[in-house]
């Protein structure tokens, strides 16, 4: 089922990218607890893969800093292999970092370690990501959204 | 005039006779693009001024001299020279002319010599302070992203401390699952970075040792805890095969620093489902510990520099490449060497320590004055 078409049908699921194990077994407890479906990738090659198995997630949580390849050479990447996504799909980076560059992800959160903090701007940024894709036209508008940044 | 004349016609005499005279006084050996691009530059510049005034150096020849000496000890730390190196070069290459000069009885006045020395001098005084600078910049901003990531890698840790807390604490998972054993490996992750921040800190001040008797076993235990945990999210197999006997006197917090480096390095290079070994045993008077990893080997010709600060040999190497100072700092400094060598799919960490006795006194420290 796609789940750009008819989002509310489904069951909302998440991709999370992290070369740190650990973060990515916490990311699947934490967002399957909250009903998601949750896929995980633990380096930018890995999440590309998962990008062409999976149906197109309805958010996308990225590490900054991987070994392979950094977030902002894995979002020129699939810009190329899959522009709809990066076009349509909340990408959100999730770091360590106080501030990261310009790009073309939706926005940012802080790893400050405050969980309920983190499962509440999965939440919103879900619901931007589907209020902008609910109807056809909107996705052409999704570019003049704001950035936001949950820290 | 002559002497003009006599740098011109002989520059390929000089230049070789320079760079001849640089690898004995420098005790270095240039590479083929350092001497190609090091001094004979600043010996065509040479010539150039020494044309232009033949009778003296002015002021602004000075300025030429210092500006293009500028550029070329910014051009030697780019070539990887040391300081040492830029003033022997120019050392060399006076005596060259000089010896050369002499040799073949070349009518050279003594005010071209003055003038030639002037140049030399401030060639010298324009490349060091260039070299300097820039080399004081860049370990600046190297010591500036060092720190920034120690702080990234401190809060990564503490990230997934504080959120699997938090899940446990709110009951989303139950105790004693991974979600456990992720707290409790990013607590033991802080720690090994608190701890190899300190030894980082004691080495640069040059801290007293806390010198005591401990045996190898007993520290290897200790990381393995961390490191088995590390092990099982890469399906890694970690063997651990110490003599119950050996022990060492040294400073039990830089050895744990060193050796924790090792292990995690080891880990972290090692593909999923490879094997790590440590060893450690008795050979002679030397306590020999070996890690093992199966890393894929390391480029020969970047062996030499794998202990230097800021080598990274890959990018997921976190710490900016300070860790295998650390440890050769640190085991140093705890009268033992590290060395590296290649095997088979991987590579050997080599660490060798003056063997102890808990029991007795080792041979030649005893006070007391009896001889064992």
């Amino acid at each position: 089922m796609n789940k750009n078409i008819l989002p509310h049908l489904a069951k909302q699921s998440v991709l999370v990218i992290d070369d740190n194990s650990e973060m990515l077994h916490l990311g699947k407890e934490i967002l399957e607890s909250e009903g998601f479906d949750v896929f995980t990738a633990d380096s930018g090659l890995q999440a590309l893969e998962v990008l062409a198995q999976i149906d197109v997630p309805n958010l996308v949580l990225l590490d900054m800093q991987m070994g392979d390849m950094s977030g902002l050479i894995f979002l020129e990447k699939l810009e190329e292999q899959r522009p709809e996504i990066v076009q349509n799909i909340p990408i959100v980076f999730y770091t360590a970092f106080d501030e990261v560059p310009k790009s073309k992800a939706t926005g940012f959160m802080r790893k400050d370690g405050n969980l309920d903090k983190f499962i509440s701007s999965v939440h919103n940024f879900i619901k931007q990501g589907t209020s902008q894709c609910s109807t056809p036209a909107a996705i052409h508008l999704k570019h003049i959204f704001p950035r936001i940044h949950y820290t | 005039m002559c002497l003009y004349n006599f740098l011109k016609n002989n520059r390929a005499l000089i230049i070789a006779d320079t760079e001849k005279r640089t690898i004995l006084l420098a005790a270095l050996r240039p590479t083929s693009e350092q001497l190609e691009k090091g001094l004979p530059i600043f010996f065509d510049q040479l010539i150039e001024v020494l044309k232009k005034e033949q009778s003296k150096v002015g002021a602004q020849d000075e300025q030429e001299i210092l500006v293009s000496a500028g550029s070329h000890g910014k051009e030697l730390l780019r070539l990887g020279y040391t300081l040492s190196h830029v003033v022997h070069s120019y050392g060399a290459m006076c005596q060259a002319i000089t010896g050369i000069a002499s040799d073949t009885k070349a009518p050279v006045t003594a005010l071209e010599f003055h003038n030639l020395n002037r140049c030399l001098d401030i060639a010298i005084a324009g490349a060091v302070t260039e070299f300097e600078s820039i080399r004081h910049l860049e370990n600046k901003n190297r010591e500036v992203v060092h720190l920034g990531s120690i702080a990234h890698e401190l809060r990564n840790a503490l990230n997934r401390a504080r959120i699997s807390f938090q899940m446990l604490a709110k009951g989303i998972v139950g105790l004693g699952g991974s979600t456990s054993k992720v707290l409790a490996h990013s607590l033991d992750e802080l720690d090994h970075l608190i701890n190899r921040s300190l030894s980082e800190v004691r080495l640069r001040a040059g801290s007293d040792m806390n010198v005591e008797y401990f045996s190898i076993i007993e520290i290897i235990s200790q990381l393995v805890v961390t490191a088995e945990i590390e092990a099982e999210h890469k399906a890694q197999t970690l063997s651990v095969q110490i003599d119950p006997d050996i022990g060492v006197k040294a400073d039990r917090h830089l050895f744990l620093s060193a050796l924790g480096n090792l292990i995690q390095n080891a880990l972290k290079f090692t593909k999923s489902g490879g094997n790590i070994s440590i060893i450690g045993k008795a050979e002679g008077d030397q306590v020999v510990i070996e890690v093992r990893d199966q890393c894929g080997g390391i480029p020969e010709n970047k062996i030499g520099s794998l202990f230097r600060p800021f080598v990274q040999q890959d990018k997921d190497r976190s710490g900016l490449g300070l860790g295998l100072t650390i440890s050769k700092e640190a085991i140093e400094k705890c009268k033992g060497t590290i060395s590296v060598q290649n095997r088979e799919d991987g590579c050997v960490f080599i660490v060798r320590l003056p063997a102890a006795s808990n029991v007795y006194p080792t041979l030649g420290e005893n006070k007391g004055g009896l001889v064992f």
